[in-house]
This record gives C-alpha cells, sequence and structure tokens, in this order.
C-alpha cells in the first residue's frame, strides 16, 4: 500500500504526516501565545523592579547620613529586587555608611530573606544570598561559608569565600588559600581578586604559611599557584618563604612562579643561576626577574638570552634590557649594532621602539 | 524494482527525513532550553561583585581588514574602547586594492615599527608592520593578499598574549563583549576556543562602532535573517554546548588560545569556511588524542554583524557558506565515527553531514519530487498538501521555538511591535525564503562537490548602521 502515491488520509502514512503537520502548526500557535503572555510577565517585572528603585535608592541613599525611619515594609515579591539594590549600596558606599546599611537590613528582617533564597534552587538566588551574607557581616554564618568554600561547585564557594572573607578574613584567608592551592577548578584570578581587598601585611604571613604547608606536602600544582599570589602579598614578608622555595624546588613550574615573586635586588643571584634553564618557561620568568631586579653586570647575560632559541624569552630579555639602570637609547642602540645574531639585533630593536615615545 | 516500488521508497524516504531533520532539531532545541536557563542563572554573577576581575588574561584582538576602507577607524576606535583590563589590537591589513591602510594610517598616526615578527605560521609576506602613536596598544600588519585565514595566521603570529581574539573589521561589539567571551577561560584551564552569539546589527544604532540602540531592519531579506539567525545560534550552537560539540565559532567574533591555535596550525588558507574548518580541526586534534578541551559556546548576543540586503549579496554568502561547510567535515573526516570521537565524532559530525551538509540536496530532492507528482498526477493533492503542511509547519514551529528562546533569555528587541514583526517573520520566511536559502545550498554544496566557483567574491555591505557615525 502506497501513502502517498494516489493516497488518501485513510493511508496510515499519510494520517500520520498530516497529524504531525496539524501538530506543528498548532505548537507554533501555542508558542506564539506563550511568547506573548511571557512578553506581558516581562513588563509587568520591569514596571516592579522600577517601582522598587524608585521606593528604596533614595531610601538606601540616605544610610550615608543615617538609617531613615520610619522605614516602609519590605514586601515579599520585593526581596529579590531589593537585595541586589542593598548589595550595590554596599559595594559603592563606605565606613559608616555600610554600617546604617546593614542596620537597615536588620530592620527590615532582611536575613530571613537571605535564608529563603539561599534555600532556592536557582544559583543566581544562592549568590544574592551569598553576598548579602557578606554584607551582613553576621558571624554565625561562617561556619556554613567554611562549608562551602571547600565543597560547593566553582561559582557558589568562590562568593561564599569572598562573604567569608567579609566576615571575618581572620578565618577565611588560610581556608581561602587552602583552597587555592587544592582546587585546580578554581580560577587563580578569581582567589587574586578576592586577596586584593585585603592588607597585603595581613596576607604575606598567611600566604606564607599555605607555602609552607604546600612544600612539605611536596605538592608543586598547588605550590605554584599560590606563589603566584604573591602580587597581593607584602613582598618583604614574603621574603623568606620565597627564597626557601626557590632554594629547593626542582618543578619548573614552581621556579618560574617563584622566580616570579623575587622582589629584592640581593636576589637575583636567583635569576642569575636559572637563565639557562632547559624549560623556555622559567628562562622567560629568570629574564623577567633580571629585569625587575638586575644591574649593569647582567647586561651580558641578557644580551646572551636575546638569541635564545625561544622568541619569548628573548622578547622578555630586550624588555628587560631596556629596564637596566644605566641602559638609556644609546647604549642600547650601541648594544644592538654590536650583536652578530640577527634574531638578538631584531628583537632588541624591537623593543628599542616600543620604548621610544613617537 | 517497479516503477510503484521506487515512488513508494522515495516516499518513506523523504518523510523519514523531514521527520529526523525536524527531530533533530526539536532536540537541540530541547538542549538548548535546558542550558539557557542555567546560563541566565549566572548572568546576575554581570550585575554583582565579580569574582574574576582584575586577573583576566590579556587578549590580542586581531582584525583582519580587506578593503574596509570605510568602515576601518571605526571598527578599531570601537576596538580600542572595549571593556577589558590588557589588550592589544593587531590589524591586518590583507593587501586591500582601497585606501584600508592610508584610512589606519591618517586615523591612528601610525609610524613603521621594526618588529621581531616571528613566523610560526606560514603566512603571505608581510611588507611592513605599523605601531600607532596614539594609542600604543594599536600595531598595523601590511601583507600581501591572501584571504582572511591568512590575514588572521599573520595576525596570531604577531600577537603578544595568550589569548587571540579574531574579530571581523566590520563587527560591532558591545563594550563588556570582551570580558564576558573570556570568562569560560577564567572558569575552566581546558578553554580553547569560545564565542558568542551573533546578532543582525542592520536596523540598529550605532555611533562610534558601538551600538547604541537595538532595532530591526526594514529591509525585509536583513528582517529573515534575524531568525534565521536566532535558530542558528539559539539552538544551533547552544544545543551542541552541553555535550562540548559546538561545531562553529564566528569569524565575526572568537577568542582562541593562542598557543592550542597554533599548534593545531592556524586557520586554514585553502578554506573558504575557515572558522569552522579551525573548530573542526580542534575537536579531531583534541578528541583523536584523547586530551581534555572545552569549545565554549555564551548565548550572550556580543556582536553585532552587517546581513546582506541584496539577492546577490545574500546568494552569494550561503553558496560560500556550503562550500565552506562541505570543506570543513571533508578536512575532519577522521572524527566521524571514531572510536574516540565522542559526541563530536558520533553525534555532532553525522548531524552536520545529514542535516546540513546533504539537506539542501535531500530536501529540495522532496519538494520537486512531490511537486513533480502532483503535476503529473502520481502524488494524489491529498498528499501534496500533506507533504506541503509538514513542511512548513515544522519549519514555523522551529522558528518560532527560536523566537521563544529569545524571549525566555535576552528579549533584545524591547518593544512589543517589534516582537510582532519578528513573530510575523517567523512564519513567512517558510513561504519561499528558506526555500530560496535551500535552492543556493545546493548550488553552493554543488560547488563543493564539482570543486568549482570562485573564491570568497567581495561582498558588498550595506553598512547602513554607519550612516549614523
Amino acid at each position: 500500500m502506497h501513502a502517498l502515491v494516489f493516497g488518501t488520509v485513510s493511508d496510515p502514512l499519510l494520517a500520520a504526516a498530516l497529524w504531525t503537520g496539524c501538530g506543528a502548526l498548532a505548537a507554533t500557535f501555542a508558542l506564539l501565545v506563550v511568547i506573548a503572555l511571557m512578553r506581558l510577565r516581562l513588563l509587568r517585572r520591569l514596571a516592579r523592579e522600577r517601582r522598587v528603585a524608585a521606593l528604596w535608592n533614595p531610601l538606601l541613599a540616605q544610610c550615608a547620613e543615617g538609617v531613615p525611619d520610619p522605614l516602609p515594609r519590605l514586601r515579599r515579591r520585593d526581596a529579590e529586587s531589593f537585595l541586589l539594590l542593598w548589595c550595590r549600596a554596599q559595594e559603592s558606599l563606605r565606613g559608616e555608611a555600610q554600617a546604617h546599611l546593614r542596620e537597615m537590613a536588620r530592620r527590615l528582617g532582611v536575613e530571613a530573606w537571605t535564608g529563603r533564597l539561599l534555600r532556592s534552587r536557582r544559583i543566581d538566588r544562592r549568590l544574592l544570598a551569598l553576598v548579602t551574607l557578606g554584607h551582613l557581616r553576621m558571624r554565625e554564618h561562617a561556619p556554613w561559608l567554611h562549608t562551602l568554600v571547600s565543597s560547593a561547585p566553582p561559582i557558589v564557594s568562590l562568593y561564599a569565600a569572598r562573604s567569608l572573607m567579609r566576615i571575618d578574613a581572620g578565618i577565611g584567608m588560610p581556608l581561602l588559600l587552602a583552597a587555592t592551592a587544592r582546587r585546580g577548578d578554581w580560577p587563580l584570578a578569581a582567589a587574586g581578586s578576592i586577596l586584593r581587598d585585603c592588607d597585603p601585611r595581613a596576607v604575606a604571613p598567611m600566604l606564607a604559611a599555605a607555602i609552607r604547608a604546600a612544600l612539605g606536602k611536596q605538592d608543586g600544582k598547588g605550590l605554584a599557584r599560590l606563589l603566584r599570589l604573591h602580587v597581593a602579598a607584602h613582598a618583604e614578608s614574603l621574603r623568606d618563604m620565597v627564597l626557601e622555595v626557590i632554594a629547593t624546588a626542582v618543578e619548573p613550574e614552581t621556579l618560574a612562579a617563584a622566580l616570579g615573586a623575587l622582589s629584592q635586588r640581593q636576589d637575583v643571584v636567583h635569576a642569575r643561576r636559572l637563565i639557562g634553564h632547559p624549560e623556555w618557561f622559567v628562562r622567560v620568568a629568570a629574564a623577567r626577574a633580571l629585569g625587575r631586579l638586575g644591574g649593569e653586570d647582567d647586561v651580558a647575560r641578557l644580551a646572551a638570552a636575546l638569541a635564545d632559541p625561544n622568541w619569548w624569552v628573548r622578547y622578555r630579555a630586550a624588555q628587560a634590557l631596556c629596564s637596566i639602570p644605566g641602559m638609556g637609547p644609546a647604549e642600547l642602540g650601541a648594544l644592538a649594532a654590536r650583536l652578530t645574531d640577527r634574531f638578538a639585533t631584531d628583537m632588541l630593536r624591537q623593543v628599542i621602539a616600543e620604548r621610544t615615545p613617537a | 524494482m517497479s516503477w510503484e516500488s521506487a515512488a513508494d521508497a522515495a516516499q518513506w524516504f523523504f518523510l523519514l527525513y523531514f521527520v529526523g531533520l525536524n527531530l533533530g532539531y526539536l532536540l537541540l532545541n530541547a538542549f538548548s532550553l535546558l542550558a539557557l536557563p542555567r546560563e541566565l542563572e549566572t548572568r546576575l554573577i554581570h550585575v554583582l561583585p565579580r569574582v574574576h576581575s582584575g586577573y583576566e588574561p590579556p587578549v590580542s584582538v586581531i582584525v583582519p581588514a580587506y578593503n574596509e576602507e570605510a568602515t576601518i577607524a571605526a571598527s578599531v576606535r570601537s576596538m580600542l574602547q572595549l571593556e577589558y583590563p590588557e589588550l592589544e589590537v593587531v590589524v591586518v591589513n590583507d593587501g586591500s586594492r582601497d585606501g584600508t591602510l592610508d584610512a589606519l594610517r591618517r586615523e591612528f598616526a601610525l609610524v613603521p615599527y621594526p618588529e621581531a615578527y616571528r613566523r610560526r605560521l606560514e603566512v603571505k609576506p608581510v611588507r611592513g608592520v605599523y605601531r600607532s602613536t596614539l594609542f600604543p596598544n594599536l600595531r598595523v600588519l601590511d601583507k600581501e593578499n591572501g584571504r582572511k585565514a591568512d590575514a588572521t595566521n599573520a595576525g596570531v603570529n604577531a600577537a603578544r598574549y595568550p589569548l587571540v581574539c579574531v574579530v571581523d573589521a566590520d563587527s560591532i561589539l558591545e563594550r563588556a563583549s570582551l570580558r564576558r567571551v573570556v570568562i569560560p577561560f577564567l572558569t575552566d584551564p581546558h578553554t580553547l576556543a569560545s564565542g558568542g552569539t551573533v546578532r543582525i546589527a542592520n536596523g540598529c544604532e550605532v555611533r562610534g562602532g558601538f551600538l547604541e540602540a537595538v532595532g530591526l531592519p526594514r529591509n525585509l531579506l536583513a528582517l529573515l535573517q534575524v531568525i534565521e539567525y536566532l535558530r542558528a545560534f539559539l539552538f544551533g550552537r547552544l544545543g551542541w554546548e552541553p555535550m562540548n560539540a559546538v561545531p562553529i565559532i564566528s569569524g565575526a567574533f572568537g577568542v582562541f588560545r593562542k598557543e592550542a591555535l597554533v599548534a593545531a596550525g592556524g586557520f586554514r588558507s585553502d578554506s573558504i569556511g575557515e572558522d569552522m574548518e579551525l573548530v573542526m580541526r580542534l575537536h579531531r586534534l583534541n578528541r583523536l588524542a584523547g586530551r581534555p578541551y572545552r569549545v565554549a559556546f555564551l548565548p550572550d548576543p556580543i556582536c553585532w554583524t552587517d546581513a546582506p540586503e541584496s539577492v546577490k549579496a545574500l546568494r552569494s554568502q550561503r553558496t560560500r557558506w556550503q562550500r565552506g561547510l562541505g570543506e570543513s567535515l571533508m578536512f575532519n573526516r577522521a572524527l566521524l565515527f571514531h572510536r574516540r570521537g565522542g559526541a563530536p565524532g558520533w553525534v555532532m559530525f553525522p548531524f552536520m553531514v545529514a542535516f546540513e551538509l546533504l539537506s539542501p540536496l535531500v530536501e529540495l530532492s522532496g519538494y520537486l519530487f512531490m511537486t513533480l507528482g502532483f503535476a503529473l498526477g502520481f502524488v494524489s493533492p491529498t498528499a501534496f498538501w500533506t507533504f506541503l503542511l509538514l513542511a512548513i509547519g515544522l519549519g514555523m514551529m522551529l522558528s518560532m521555538s527560536a523566537l521563544l528562546l529569545e524571549e525566555i533569555s535576552f528579549h533584545v528587541y524591547k518593544r512589543p511591535s517589534e516582537l510582532a514583526v519578528l513573530a510575523a517573520a517567523a512564519l513567512i520566511e517558510n513561504f519561499g525564503y528558506r526555500q530560496l536559502i535551500t535552492v543556493w545550498r545546493l548550488h553552493g554544496f554543488w560547488q563543493w562537490v564539482t570543486g568549482k566557483g570562485g573564491g570568497w567574491g567581495e561582498m558588498k555591505r550595506s553598512a547602513s548602521w554607519q550612516k549614523s557615525l
């Protein structure tokens, strides 16, 4: 039996096709209705958000001076929009104003709303709740945030870590550093961003302790990750730990990270020692360190590195030469003229041009 | 085989193919519907204090340009104003025959620069390197013409930073687009490439290379392409994301890990669909080597592009895309059903062959078979109209579901009247437009099979948005 050829609707295949086609048309128009309804809902939501902003933004601004009194009642359906405005105000205001905002939140019963959001299945609501908890600075939430930092998915754990740091940096920082070393799923950038809000002098001893722990565990990857956070710490306070690592480490990643953390001129010996390392990225780190810490004695070393087979080593060596005290345009030009390796000359000329104001 | 048996087999084949094709797209739609809410939930992160700020890896933005005299200055200015902590812009003038280089020299006060140019990827000779005296992070490479892929590779050679962002010279970006598209590299160290949704810029207001206001195009062809792009990006690509099988990162705006790009051999100059070919190659090389990797796709509308408004330009674009698809699949055929192919080799690749590469051939054959059968009397009117109802009904449903995804997610077109126009476009595109596109795709398929057909051609851009500069 041929369903299409000379077919009629009584043919099963044709009937199925007909019903599918009709079903598709019906679904199309159902989708059209759904889209229209969603647009209506969106317009209503936007109107509500505008209304919430119009009501609460002036009151949040008044918190710069003191807590407005009386406060309107916070309606359940407005709670999420309000919390977003409140968190933004916390980010933009400083000092006493933040305390006023916390007092305002306490009077409005924000903690209860936050608890509800934390139990939500939606990640955006949970993140909003975590940020709010951090701004509320309520220490009783610290143990629970502690658990989240250790075990929650990356984005949730990072927001939990930031909030924990806000509540109590003394508890939060060792945990943040331990998690940074351990959690390969944490972007280093995120941990660094959280640490940047702290006093570098407070970061240094805790970072040193975390580095020591990683060294003890011979955790090369964790060690390299922690060393890269050195920019958030007071360099002098971290120095001894960095020297200990660079003297004992053998893993190239660790050595490169430690070279990046060198900060004192007297430590340049390590960069000199490692400029001939077999791994190119260690040589790059050594060249950069020589640029930061080196002197006239290092010109010959860096000139030799200009002929390195790796482009990046040549480039960083050329940049380092330009940073050496006493290496002005005339000296660099003379050095470029003396070089016999074409790649070395090209690279030095490029970097001289980069440094020359147009 | 009798004539009747052959006709019977043909009807079964066409029906099953249409059902399979639409079922495939419906499944992709379902995956997108599952993936989209997760993506949207994390959008609040853009509003909350950011956890990544300040440590983003530096990015080299590469802008290959060929005969872009009219638009290049505005485009480069917009790249220079992207919200990003550290970026450099490398414009590659690919042997333009117009005044592209002069426009760049004039606008950015270029001076020659003795760059130690590193040839990691083979490219046509570089005639000169310039740097801007106004913007220290802008360099211009002037090279012999070698097509977009060659120009992009030349830019990759000159790039200083670990991530390279490839941008079409006529792309319009949102200020935050680079920051957003880089997030997958921060959250997953295995990310090799990341791209986002490309939208149609025709009808929008653009100032200084940035999008100021979203609008719908007045030109019907461009309007219908708005729906097509929604379909292509919101489920044609987002649907593959959860399987890590995104088949293409648009050449209009994509970010790549430079070392992975160089290790893969860069963009292929002998491919007309070099953006898709590269992503397919990344899948093939990494899958077959058993290396963990990710090709990420963000549904955020981060890049806007000029759509062709004339029949001729659109035909040229679509035939070219189909040839590019054929080449990309052929060059990477080792991925197909490879034991280590995973979702890209076992799901995405066969899907692309069956429902993207061959679909113009089968679809048009189906239409032809039914129309001829109807005209010659061996297909009953009931069967003919049922077939049309099925084909058009499913097409309308898919277009409308793309519009639904848009409404769930970004509702970029704010005015209710715009939504109504889009809904109408989603319906009417099924009456002629899609069939016309299928004809052009068949032409492209034929050109690929026979190895005939020109190169890129020179796309005439309307760049109507430029008038508002």
